[in-house]
């Protein structure tokens, strides 16, 4: 099994260190039930690290789902802005 | 896949690669809350139909997307100084074979200049009721329509598990030799159908569901 880091690790990003397109309100996530996040999110962009989520956006592959996934209003979506985030070779 | 989660695979033959996938239920992995979408498409990529297919390949590119399934009315696609375009409207559906959306995007969005473009230069309304008007005259918003709820019968129980439970059942007793008379292909198949019949009322709402969608 190809590990999603590696897969990971096949893209390019240009990443916007100034501005974090998508934030979690980490009060919210300290009282969270379930943490789906860490399911949901294809790019393994949420973990739970000594039971806290832990959010990376730098790898985030901008597909939405955390935006629809979390249901107690902890993650604020956005656009990256213009010329930042993940490069895709094939589309 | 494991732990119950409906999910649907593709693989698409393109000039020099191969584009595989998985489209996974997001109401299934929330209920199952214990597999990572991120594995689902390693364990489709190990099932032994698939392995041989793409046996000594090489990964080139990850990408994920979301899919939203259903599409938004023709009243809401539209305000005052927006039109909503594409998936971001909804404008997808999977008929089971085929996942629709790109056709969608590309017609949505060239109406979406076009309406632009009849406001421009007429005023200050910025209300694309046009876009809406326009829309509707297209295949985009006549399929939304054709098609909805088709995602009831695509992510349904019947189609994951019940009939190709029956169609397994079905298989197997054509294709054994057990010594009796053979018996009618109808007759199999009903054989098989009735070891579900605990399942026999969502058989018969998804039959109907799919003859009128599919």
């Amino acid at each position: 099994m190809m590990k999603i880091e590696d897969r990971l690790s096949l893209l390019n990003y240009k990443i916007d260190k100034s501005y974090a397109h998508i934030t979690v309100n980490p009060s919210i996530c300290e009282t969270c039930p379930d943490h789906f996040c860490t399911f949901a999110c294809p790019a393994k962009c949420y973990t739970l690290i000594d039971e806290k989520l832990n959010f990376k956006y730098e790898d985030c592959v901008e597909c939405g789902t955390c935006d629809t996934a979390c249901s107690h209003g902890s993650v604020a979506w956005t656009n990256t802005k213009g010329g930042h985030g993940v490069k895709y070779k094939f589309g | 896949m494991d732990g119950g989660v409906k999910a649907g695979g593709f693989l698409y033959t393109n000039k020099e690669s191969i584009s595989i996938g998985a489209v996974i239920s997001m109401g299934d992995l929330r209920k199952n809350n214990q597999t990572y979408s991120f594995n689902v498409i390693e364990q489709f990529k190990d099932h032994p139909f698939i392995a041989p297919l793409i046996q000594d390949g090489r990964v080139e590119e990850y990408s994920a997307h979301l899919v939203p399934e259903g599409g938004m009315s023709v009243d809401s696609v539209y305000g005052n100084g927006y039109m909503i375009a594409g998936d971001t409207a909804g404008f997808t559906f999977s008929n089971g074979l085929v996942l629709q959306g790109m056709n969608y995007a590309i017609v949505s969005g060239i109406v979406a200049a076009d309406s632009f473009m009849e406001k421009k230069g007429k005023g200050s309304d910025m209300n694309f009721a046009n876009y809406g008007e326009n829309l509707a005259k297209t295949f985009v918003m006549k399929d939304m329509k054709n098609f909805s709820g088709i995602d009831r019968v695509t992510w349904s129980e019947t189609i994951h598990n019940t009939i190709p439970a029956i169609a397994e059942d079905a298989m197997l007793n054509i294709f054994s030799e057990d010594g009796n008379p053979k018996k009618h292909l109808s007759q199999i198949v009903l054989s098989s159908a009735l070891k579900h019949k605990d399942k026999r009322k969502d058989l018969a709402v998804d039959l109907y569901r799919m003859i009128r969608r599919l």
